[in-house]
């Protein structure tokens, strides 16, 4: 092994130490909102609208295991995409990494058109289709965790956009990506929150009506 | 409504738009990702073509590594249709068990924790 080939991975190796010490501070905020969520809800959870799109009405838990099902098919192209890179395939790469960005938006308009309800009302935007942030603990439990969670989901896309550029301008090779392997990491701890958040969020707890809280 | 338009319009404008910035001067700092010439490109596809066996080994390696992921999506959607079907139940310990086995599937096939305490470079 040349001198260059194995300083490489002496910094990949701490740069994979420093990135896991990251993921440990993200997990005092997120585990931060799920003690919030169970301190606030215990073995509550709010009452959510079903969701009618056009002739369909879809039970309200449908559409987060829909976007919970979406995310789980994103992380799998993610990994697709790592071990292409890893092996020197660039077409596989370039196709899984899109895809994963591609599932990535359709979750964050999940979260954003269907549980939040995001839309225009006489030139003034409107959130609340099932609950709005104002109504109490639920409210603010429910835009916290899935707010925070969405914001990351979208930092996701843009380095998942960064590093498919870069890969198409001919940058990684299977010895040296860690510039993947990083993105890759970040995009699977976005779906190991979701993991934690969506039994949280929509199937722990017994359905009450928030409005009465 | 004002507040509303600052904590879900320009607050997450503000902070996507620092994120971005952040990866961009990341992308820039990244170790091994200099600017590649179009010679070093077209050296590197020419390789692929002349490998042989070494190139056999590296497909076969690869193709092993898409069906891992695949059985790992598999096992993660059946777990997760047994959540849901779980809360019908009430089932909330027997949730929390699946919640973890999903947790350490991604952490160890997706995420491959153990490559932070490994010494020799796993790929």
């Amino acid at each position: 092994m040349t001198a260059v080939a194995e300083s490489y991975q002496v910094q990949t190796r701490r740069n994979r130490m420093g990135f896991w010490l990251f993921f440990l501070s993200e997990t005092f905020i997120f585990g931060g909102l799920l003690v919030a969520r169970f301190f606030l809800w215990g073995n509550t959870r709010p009452s959510m609208e079903d969701t009618v799109i056009g002739p369909i009405t879809l039970h309200y838990q449908i559409i987060p295991l829909i976007i919970t099902a979406v995310l789980l098919l994103s992380s799998f192209f993610m990994n697709r995409a790592e071990v292409a890179i890893a092996h020197d395939d660039r077409k596989t790469f370039s196709r899984s990494i899109l895809l994963t960005a591609l599932l990535g938006i359709v979750f964050f308009l999940g979260v954003l058109v269907f549980e939040w309800g995001w839309k225009i009302v006489d030139g003034q935007f409107v959130l609340g289709r099932h609950i709005s942030p104002t109504d109490g603990v639920y409210g603010a439990v429910v835009y916290g965790m899935t707010g925070m969670h969405a914001l990351h989901v979208l930092s996701g896309v843009v380095m998942l956009f960064l590093v498919w550029n870069l890969g198409r301008k001919g940058h990684f090779s299977p010895e040296k990506h860690w510039g993947v392997e990083a993105t890759a990491i970040y995009w699977h701890y976005v779906d190991l929150v979701w993991v934690f958040f969506y039994p949280a969020i929509y199937l722990i707890g017994v359905g009450v009506h928030a409005a009465a809280h | 409504m004002e507040n509303l338009f600052l904590v879900f319009i320009a607050l997450p404008v503000i902070v996507g738009g620092a994120v971005m910035a952040g990866a961009w001067l990341l992308t820039r700092v990244m170790p091994g990702d200099g600017k590649v010439d179009s010679a070093t490109v077209a050296q590197a596809k020419a390789a692929v073509a002349v490998r042989g066996p070494e190139y056999a080994q590296l497909t076969a390696k690869r193709k092993a590594g898409f069906r891992t992921g695949i059985v790992v999506l598999v096992g993660l959607a059946a777990l997760t249709i047994v959540e849901f079907f779980l809360a019908a139940l009430g089932s909330v310990a027997l949730m929390f068990v699946i919640i973890i086995l999903k947790a350490a599937l991604i952490m160890y096939f997706f995420m491959h924790i153990v490559n932070v305490w490994r010494t020799e470079e796993a790929h």
